[in-house]
């Protein structure tokens, strides 16, 4: 079917994304990455959140009891988590649900892209209280330093599992309170299970060890060098499961 | 030359449920109307070009490339969804420019290109309002904004006219209208016949997934010949206008609906359309009107789809 006047379609198609250097790509990613950090952030209820968890750290450092080793920890393994269940299972799916997801995917943007920038916005918004209250937390500066770092890769690490729930679950909130029982409960038994979390290997890289006495190496944490690479590795999983299946499924926003 | 957009056998099912059967389309610089009844598949058909849905059987090409895997092919491309969704708290030009920066455009391009947009669609004074208070008429308008931004070849409008006013509805048909000329592919799907009837006379109509017709919607018509048209003429003698239409081979039918006013039947429209101003001369009189209820959009509409 063509219009008698219609001329001919020579105009040119500007280089393609994958054709472009990789900053070009990665600067695509952080730009809409902070887009929805900051989108997320203006939200009542997100701004709810944040103060609150940075609230309970500062009212147990001034009124409760608690050792700053303990307050990092109750921070890291505990709200860290919490948090990134919130704010990393949504993603993508709350956009496919509000209808605003087309928006994206009709640019020359690559769709694991958006998935990872969205999970590096969620993860953006995780730290920012997280780390906040670590460093009101700690007291060592030594210390500060290292558990700032383990915190940024927790908040990956968690961010990435819940993102990647978030995108194949249609109710990703109640599997992903399992993950947060399954970090609870199985993180505190004795033994090798408990090397199945992530939590246990967040507390082995913050020298968390609280083994003591007969039972010591029962309740021995990780060593370092094998916490690294599994929250590297699963923060890596994650998010390479996400792209693919963002890339070669179907995530139709409904009517 | 690449064809703007090339669907070949696309199939899409939904279940046991065939949205799309076997379709075959090329659309071509211009504006085309697409056509069909709620549940026809139009906005499969889009969606599938949107690189939003991959089709089951078949290929879609933009440009020549594929929409779904290979996110190049959006450079060509600015849809208007038929959804009314926004980052509602988001003024319209942010909202807008950051779209915009998707494309790869720098911060101070992509404001400039919003702000365009903007004006294009006679937004520019509500360009600071936040999304969640404008009317649904002006987030129409955006949306049509967001789709022409960047300046893309392919524009899709899925049911661009929905909520606007008839005073915007007009300027919004303009724009569209404005959108095809030059090397540009603009494809409107909407429900109202007369809007894309005021926009382009090239149509596609789609009915149960299947392709039912495209072109010219008078050559589309005109194909139609076991479905006469109706021409009702007004004139100061009828009745002596209807005697010598008798006489006419085209002619199947004549009835007088008052003194002054004769409808016929033919089997060929532009012959009769022809000759009915020479029988008139020849009676030394002239025609006031000349209408035929089956020559427009909405009449090939019910023949072809409902």
């Amino acid at each position: 079917m063509t219009h008698p006047s219609a001329p001919p379609s020579a105009r040119p198609l500007p280089a393609p994304p994958s054709a472009r250097p990789l900053p070009a790509q990665v600067g695509l990613v952080l730009f809409w990455a902070r887009f929805h950090a900051v989108r997320t952030l203006r939200r009542p209820a997100s701004t709810l959140w944040v103060l609150a968890s940075v609230i309970i750290v500062v009212s147990l450092r001034l009124f409760g009891s608690s050792s700053a080793r303990d307050l990092v920890d109750f921070e890291v393994t505990l709200i860290m988590p919490l948090l990134a269940m919130l704010f990393g299972s949504g993603g993508l799916r709350e956009e496919v649900e509000d209808q605003t997801l087309t928006y994206a995917f009709v640019r020359p943007f690559d769709r694991g892209g958006v998935f990872v920038a969205r999970t590096l916005a969620a993860c953006a918004v995780v730290c920012a209280p997280v780390l906040l209250g670590v460093a009101i937390a700690a007291n060592d500066p030594v210390d500060v330093a290292r558990d700032l770092a383990v915190a940024v890769l927790g908040a990956a690490a968690y961010t990435s599992v819940f993102a990647g729930l978030g995108l194949v679950l249609r109710h990703p909130t109640l599997i992903g309170l399992g993950v947060l029982a399954w970090e609870q409960v199985v993180g505190g038994v004795p033994g090798f299970l408990s090397r199945l979390t992530l939590r246990a290997h967040l507390r082995g890289l913050l020298e968390l060890d609280s083994g003591a006495g007969l039972f010591s190496s029962m309740f021995r944490a990780p060593a370092w060098w094998v916490s690294l690479p599994i929250l590297i590795g699963v923060t890596a999983l994650a998010l390479a499961g996400g792209v693919w299946w963002v890339r070669h499924r179907e995530l139709v926003v409904p009517k | 030359m690449t064809t703007p957009i090339e669907v070949r056998g696309v199939s899409k099912l939904f279940g046991l449920v065939r949205a799309l059967d076997e379709i075959d389309l090329d659309f071509e610089p211009g504006v085309t109307g697409l056509l069909g009844p709620n549940g026809s598949g139009k906005s499969t058909l889009m969606k599938l070009v949107t690189g939003q849905l991959r089709p089951d059987t078949g290929h879609v090409r933009v440009m020549g490339r594929d929409p779904f895997a290979d996110p190049a092919a959006m450079t060509a491309i600015g849809l208007c969804p038929e959804h009314d969704k926004f980052y509602e708290e988001m003024p319209a030009v942010d909202f807008m420019a950051a779209l915009v920066r998707l494309h790869g455009f720098g911060a101070r391009e992509s404001l400039d290109r919003a702000r365009a947009a903007l004006v294009r669609v006679d937004l520019e004074r509500a360009a600071t309002k936040p999304l969640r208070e404008m009317s649904r008429g002006m987030r129409q308008r955006v949306k049509i904004a967001q789709a022409i931004a960047h300046d893309p070849l392919v524009v899709l409008l899925d049911e661009p006219l929905t909520g606007t006013d008839p005073v915007g509805r007009a300027g919004l048909i303009d724009l569209v209208v404005s959108l095809g000329t030059g090397d540009r592919t603009v494809v409107v799907s909407s429900h109202v016949l007369h809007e894309i009837e005021a926009m382009t006379p090239q149509v596609v109509m789609i009915r149960y997934g299947r392709l039912r017709a495209q072109g010219n919607i008078r050559r589309l018509r005109a194909l139609l010949e076991d479905r006469p048209y109706r021409i009702r003429v007004e004139i100061a003698d009828a009745r002596g206008l209807a005697v010598r239409l008798l006489a006419s081979a085209e002619i199947r039918a004549v009835s007088l609906i008052d003194l002054h006013t004769v409808e016929l039947t033919t089997v060929a429209l532009d012959v009769t359309c022809a000759e009915l101003p020479r029988l008139a001369a020849s009676m030394g009189l002239s025609i006031t009107r000349m209408v035929s209820p089956d020559a427009d959009l909405e009449s090939l509409y019910g023949y072809l789809v409902s």
